[in-house]
């Protein structure tokens, strides 16, 4: 058979046996990770009604792993009933994320403006980041929609990183969060990551900067059985795993291919 | 846009990327061009927003402070003027001096000190076995890694120690070789995330429509269709 055309069986095959898992579901457990179980812990520990910054910073191409991370982040905040502010510092396109993280979850109880902002996107990363810890007020004029944000409630109480209980980095990046908020600030704050970026930010984790931190979708499936929902991570999770057989079985084949045109 | 129409478009720019699996062709380029077209513009008018409410909006206001950022940021564009260029190395120099200042202060205390303590803490002898493991391989990682790279000086090592110096490599490749693996994981989770979109939305209806398109496609293409027709 020519390469060509394997690697477009291969290709094909893919698809087909990762749609196994949506077409017959299946729920594999999945054992619970130490830097997953922190995150929860610590915001468990946060005390209710505190002040918490979810930064939602993540590109269309990362969605499918950021996305149900920082939703469990945001459910997470609204069952401790935190305040928070949403904001977005690297890639504009979380914003469109964000605004539908805000109408998937249940805000009964919640009014904008009081209890929560969604503040939108500010261009300059690093140096927006350590210009809103510095005076958030100094940057942020408008919320996300253009709206003042001086006369709303929540945010009179918000004027530096000081005025932070905790935050919740839906990012794949949350290293400028680390060196600009948790350096000069001493801040609490938990992770997600995209799977490439985790044992980037492990060091951090590690060294205690960050108090907790997901892996990737694994960690999102981890946070949504924390919660107790079966979310998009979970889903994910289901489809990684016939992966991993399949990626095992062409590994097996591939050697066993070559063995035997080696022999011959 | 209506729902329905949403999914369309959504379904048709998954399977036209999907179709560069079989070769590159005009509903691939098309979806490619759009992504980059629209990415670009959705940043744009994201930044021109930003800077009408941050900076424009105060300076109508009566803030005439803000028309230095705003000189200095129109001051950029002298970059394509030869007569004017040495305009634009002035807020270039303020950009990188408050990036390399900004970048300094936290990287020390978190990236160096931090990583530091964390790296002695380690030696904590009341944690169980498991993680005192952990502990040493990281710190026995670390040193050896950071060995690796000191290339200021060189001394040639006694035949005895020169396997004991392999082992830094065999750190790296094992990095490498997570890192690899969890590259692949989060490339399956982009894939993951486009077939629930498509398996679990009113987009299923379009699956079959799409394996019909490309048995067709193909079978154009392999010059089975053309020759019918002669």
């Amino acid at each position: 058979m020519e390469a060509d055309t394997t690697r477009k069986l291969i290709h094909l095959s893919f698809i087909i046996i990762l749609s196994l898992p949506l077409i017959f579901p299946i729920n594999i457990p999945i054992p619970l990770n130490q830097s997953t179980k922190d995150a929860y812990t610590t915001v468990e520990s946060t005390p209710e009604g505190s002040i918490a910054v979810i930064n939602m910073d993540f590109s269309t191409q990362s969605a499918p792993e950021c996305y149900p991370q920082a939703l469990a982040f945001l459910k997470h905040a609204i069952r401790r009933h935190f305040k928070f502010v949403i904001t977005t510092f690297e890639s504009p396109d979380a914003v469109i994320y964000a605004k539908k993280a805000l109408a998937e979850v249940d805000l009964n109880g919640y009014e904008y403006g009081k209890d929560y902002v969604h503040l939108g996107y500010f261009p300059g990363k690093e140096t927006s980041i350590a210009a809103f810890g510095q005076n958030v007020h100094g940057l942020v004029k408008t919320d996300a929609d253009g709206r003042s944000i001086e006369e709303m409630p929540l945010m009179q109480q918000i004027h530096s990183a000081k005025d932070i209980s905790i935050w919740l980095l839906g990012s794949y990046n949350s290293i400028p969060f680390i060196t600009q908020i948790y350096a000069p600030y001493n801040a609490i704050m938990i992770s997600a990551s995209d799977g490439s970026s985790y044992q980037t930010l492990y060091t951090y984790y590690q060294s205690k900067q960050l108090k907790g931190l997901l892996n990737g979708a694994r960690g999102g499936a981890e946070y949504e059985d924390l919660l107790g929902y079966a979310g998009q991570a979970k889903a994910i999770m289901n489809i990684q795993n016939f992966s991993h057989i399949f990626f095992i079985g062409a590994i097996f084949i591939g050697n066993l291919l070559y063995f035997r045109r080696k022999k011959n | 846009m209506d729902l329905t129409l949403l999914i369309l478009v959504e379904a048709f720019c998954t399977f036209a990327v999907w179709s560069y699996l079989y070769k590159e062709n005009p509903a691939y380029r098309l979806i490619e061009y759009l992504f980059i077209g629209m990415s670009v513009g959705h940043i744009l008018v994201m930044s021109i927003s930003s800077i009408y409410s941050s900076a424009i909006t105060p300076l109508i206001a009566g803030n005439m402070l803000y028309i230095i950022p705003i000189i200095l940021g129109l001051s950029l564009y002298f970059y394509f003027s030869r007569s004017y260029y040495y305009l634009y190395r002035i807020p270039m120099a303020l950009l990188v001096g408050t990036g390399v200042g900004l970048g300094i202060r936290g990287a020390v205390h978190s990236t160096i000190i931090n990583q530091i303590i964390a790296n002695i803490s380690i030696f904590n002898f009341g944690m169980n076995w498991l993680s005192l493991l952990k502990g040493v391989t990281i710190f026995v990682g670390s040193i050896a890694v950071l060995y690796y790279f000191i290339f200021t000086y060189y001394i040639e090592p006694k035949s005895s120690i020169k396997t004991a110096l392999k082992l830094p490599r065999y750190f790296i490749m094992l990095t490498f070789g997570a890192l690899l693996a969890n590259v692949v994981m989060v490339r399956t989770s982009y894939l993951s995330g486009r077939l629930i979109f498509l398996w679990t939305t009113d987009a299923i209806y379009t699956i079959p429509i799409a394996i019909v398109i490309f048995a067709l496609g193909i079978l154009y293409d392999k010059g089975v269709l053309k020759a019918k027709k002669k």
